[in-house]
């Protein structure tokens, strides 16, 4: 017997590349309810408090710490006097990844 | 001057002789003599008349014929008439003799007479002019105005027969005016026949007009009476046929301008509620149709909404407590083609719904009727949707509901555009706000980013494989099946997983493998099948194409562990199919079609919806959060106030506790609703007791 896929409309969902899990986890959804940004709690796949839809419109951010936000809630927290240009979580000076944002996956290895 | 029986002959009254004698007694002034003498004779001989009445009465009685009756009268009326006769200078005395026979025989008519004469009477009315001599008897004996109120029944018992005749299971055309004017003009003519005659002689036509115009007010009530009497037995199909029956309901709010039928329509009204509506045999549909067309006919008959608001509560409550209401109230408010969704007036927001409301500028304002409760409040007037969503005390279970119908809905459109749905999210934002629906509008925008990457991977021509791609957080739970799909299935999910990283390298995809929908065909030896499956479905029969028989555990094995249920039933589709045949221990292929067998095929297992597992779900983590709340309630008693993340944080050393900060937040949220806590600075705590 041969089977022929005429049509399969099939659903998926997406999730943030942001490094924390591998292509080969056995569990991907496991550590799915911590990826929250730090700033305002809300998941990754969520959106920050000003915007109202999810991925594309509200991307995330990457820092040189590895430390990952909303984009728009890090760049609000730049803006801010305190800040100091910071990560809010490790008080190291903020800055870009050396490669592009999407470049590099592994920022989870120990540096 | 004896009355005697009507057998014997008659002297004539003005005979020579008779008028002798009276000039003679005339002569003698012996006058008022000769009258004692008379009437003592009519009293003597008044058993005559007394036997006749028995007689006749008796038949009656004993053969309920109105002819009885007819022949009675006219009988009296002929002994009244011989034993009146009297010489012509004894015409003065002829009042006197009236009376004392009207007194005597009236006296001796049992009480049967008056059903006996009501029954009568009602035959006389088809023709009314042919008995002007009946009437004229009768009022000479005195019985027109003896029974006056019989000859008022008379009336009524023929209007009521006339509306019973017309009226039932006439809903379609208005039938209160024809029967006034009818009863009109039936009253008309039944008076002027019987008491016309009277009134001519008192010359007293004002004092006619006054009582005709009693009788007619007493007429009215008494149609008005019957006819919502009559309706309020007919009312659950009235209101079940509405708008067809609006000619009916028309009917009811003229008769019901009186209030004083008001509390035997709705006792009647609830009744008919609780007897056909109110009970586990009812579907919830149809009791939301019955409610809905219950608003509109009593927006009708009351447009201040007493009834309304004394006849709602039941049913409100009830649909409450049905589980599936929601569900039905929210599929029909994004059906396209309800009729309260196509209501034109403007949709009122549902937060204004609960407060109290009184329009003191408006110059129809009335103050409330007076059968109103204490309880009743003036509301704003709603139209239907929000006096449904209502109901509830909180939209969030619309939103939730809504946005389960919404995904079932987008998951099952094939390529087709998304107006409709994009349109009933439109018009629901009205109602509920941009806010809570922002959910449903990010569900939308999936749609649509779906269709853009599917066409920019594929180019616009046709690939087996479309992808919808979701936003996790805003699509309902989505309860995991570990369902790995094989052969072609996965290298067809590989290749689109690939080049969607291509595409949008920031972002992974999760296969939810269980939902969607595969349209296969299956070359086999003799014969082509092509069928609409589940994924679940796809994948067991393309493990057949790589074997021909299997067991249900490998088959389980290999589609990643899923649950033996779920197999099985795949299984059972298949081999409706005759695409497979359970042979005992293994499933085998068949190659060849083969002739059904003696036994019947299984019967196919019913498919399990997917909403109600998610429902399930939801409960289940509820019950489960009931456990942590002790967690919450120590915690917080210790250290007084906690922000959410503190109280995640510790919680997650319960034991079995798996739940996000936004599950957790949704619980203490419903936890200050009842009250258990407050919610200040970011901080919760205990509410005080």
């Amino acid at each position: 017997m041969k089977v022929t896929v005429k049509q399969w409309n099939a659903v998926a969902y997406w999730k943030w590349d942001t490094g924390s899990t591998t292509e080969a986890d056995p569990n991907p959804d496991e550590d799915a309810e911590d990826d929250v940004c730090g700033i305002c709690r809300v998941s990754f796949e969520g959106c920050c408090p000003t915007c109202k839809m999810p991925g594309d419109d509200c991307p995330l951010i990457w820092g040189q710490c590895t430390h990952v936000f909303h984009m728009h809630c890090l760049l609000k927290w730049l803006n801010t006097a305190s800040s100091k240009q910071q990560c809010p979580m490790d008080r190291r000076t903020w800055g870009r990844p050396r490669d592009s944002v999407t470049g590099d996956r592994k920022f989870g290895n120990p540096i | 001057m004896q009355p005697r029986p009507l057998s014997e002959p008659v002297v004539p009254p003005d005979s020579p002789n008779v008028q002798e004698a009276m000039q003679y007694l005339h002569y003698r002034n012996m006058f008022p003599e000769l009258l004692r003498f008379r009437n003592s004779g009519l009293l003597k001989c008044f058993s005559w008349i007394e036997d006749e009445v028995r007689l006749h009465m008796e038949q009656w009685e004993a053969k309920m014929a109105v002819q009885s009756i007819l022949r009675l009268i006219q009988r009296v009326y002929e002994w009244f008439q011989t034993w009146g006769q009297a010489p012509a200078f004894m015409k003065h005395a002829r009042g006197e003799y009236i009376a004392l026979f009207r007194a005597r025989w009236l006296a001796c008519l049992p009480p049967s007479f008056t059903l006996g004469l009501r029954l009568f009477l009602r035959t006389t009315l088809p023709s009314l002019p042919a008995n002007a001599q009946l009437f004229h008897m009768l009022e000479q004996l005195g019985i027109s105005e003896r029974f006056d109120k019989t000859f008022i029944d008379v009336m009524f018992d023929e209007v009521e027969q006339r509306i019973m005749d017309s009226c039932p299971g006439m809903w379609r055309e208005p039938r209160l005016e024809s029967i006034r004017t009818s009863a009109r003009e039936l009253e008309e003519r039944w008076l002027t026949m019987v008491y016309g005659h009277m009134f001519v002689r008192t010359q007293n036509n004002d004092w006619f007009r006054n009582a005709m115009m009693m009788v007619t007010g007493r007429l009215d009530h008494f149609i008005s009476r019957t006819l919502v009497e009559l309706r309020t037995s007919e009312i659950f199909d009235i209101i079940v046929d509405f708008p067809d029956t609006l000619p009916a309901i028309q009917d009811l709010r003229l008769c019901m301008a009186r209030s004083q039928y008001r509390p035997d329509f709705i006792e009647g009204l609830r009744e008919v509620v609780n007897q056909r509506i109110l009970q586990p045999a009812a579907d919830t549909d149809d009791i939301i149709t019955f409610y809905v067309s219950l608003i509109r006919c009593l927006r009708i008959i009351d447009s201040q909404g007493v009834i309304l608001h004394k006849v709602a509560p039941p049913i409100r409550k009830y649909l409450r407590d049905r589980p599936d209401a929601v569900r039905c109230i929210v599929r029909r408010m994004t059906d396209e083609n309800e009729s309260f969704m196509q209501e034109t007036e403007q949709p009122v927001p549902i937060q204004q719904v609960h407060e109290p409301f009184d329009d003191y500028t408006d110059p129809h304002w009335l103050p409330e009727p007076v059968d109103a409760g204490a309880d009743f409040r003036t509301t704003r007037p709603m139209d239907i949707v929000s006096t449904l969503v209502s109901i509830y005390d909180t939209q969030d279970l619309f939103i939730k509901e809504l946005q389960h119908l919404l995904a079932a809905r987008l998951l099952a459109v094939r390529n087709s555009p998304l107006d409709d749905e994009i349109g009933s999210v439109e018009k629901l934002k009205q109602r509920f706000g941009e806010a809570p629906l922002q959910v449903c509008a990010v569900m939308l925008k999936d749609m649509n980013d779906s269709r853009r990457t599917n066409t920019h991977l594929h180019g616009e021509t046709p690939h087996p494989l479309y992808t919808t791609v979701i936003s996790r957080l805003f699509w309902p739970t989505i309860q995991p099946v570990p369902l790995k799909m094989p052969g072609q299935f996965k290298e067809l999910q590989d290749t689109f997983e690939a080049e969607f990283h291509k595409f949008k390298p920031d972002k992974n995809l999760r296969w939810v493998p269980q939902l969607g929908a595969v349209s296969v065909k299956l070359d086999l030896e003799d014969r082509t099948v092509e069928v609409e499956a589940t994924p679940i479905q796809a994948g067991v029969i393309e493990l057949f194409s790589e074997q021909d028989t299997w067991n249900v555990e490998d088959l389980m094995a290999k589609l990643g562990g899923i649950d033996r249920v779920l197999v099985q039933s795949a299984l059972d589709f298949w081999i409706g199919e005759g695409v497979i045949k359970d042979e005992g221990s293994v499933y085998r292929l068949l190659e060849q079609a083969e002739a059904p067998t003696g036994a019947p095929p299984r019967p196919r297992p019913v498919v399990v919806e997917e909403a109600p597992p998610v429902d399930e779900k939801e409960k289940q983590q509820a019950e489960q959060m009931k456990i942590y709340w002790q967690f919450i309630q120590g915690m917080l008693t210790n250290l007084s106030a906690l922000p959410i993340d503190r109280i995640q944080g510790m919680l997650k050393f319960a034991p079995g506790y798996d739940r996000s900060v936004q599950e957790l937040a949704v619980f203490l949220e419903s936890a200050r609703r009842e009250g258990l806590l407050v919610f200040t600075n970011g901080m919760w705590k205990l509410a005080k007791k």
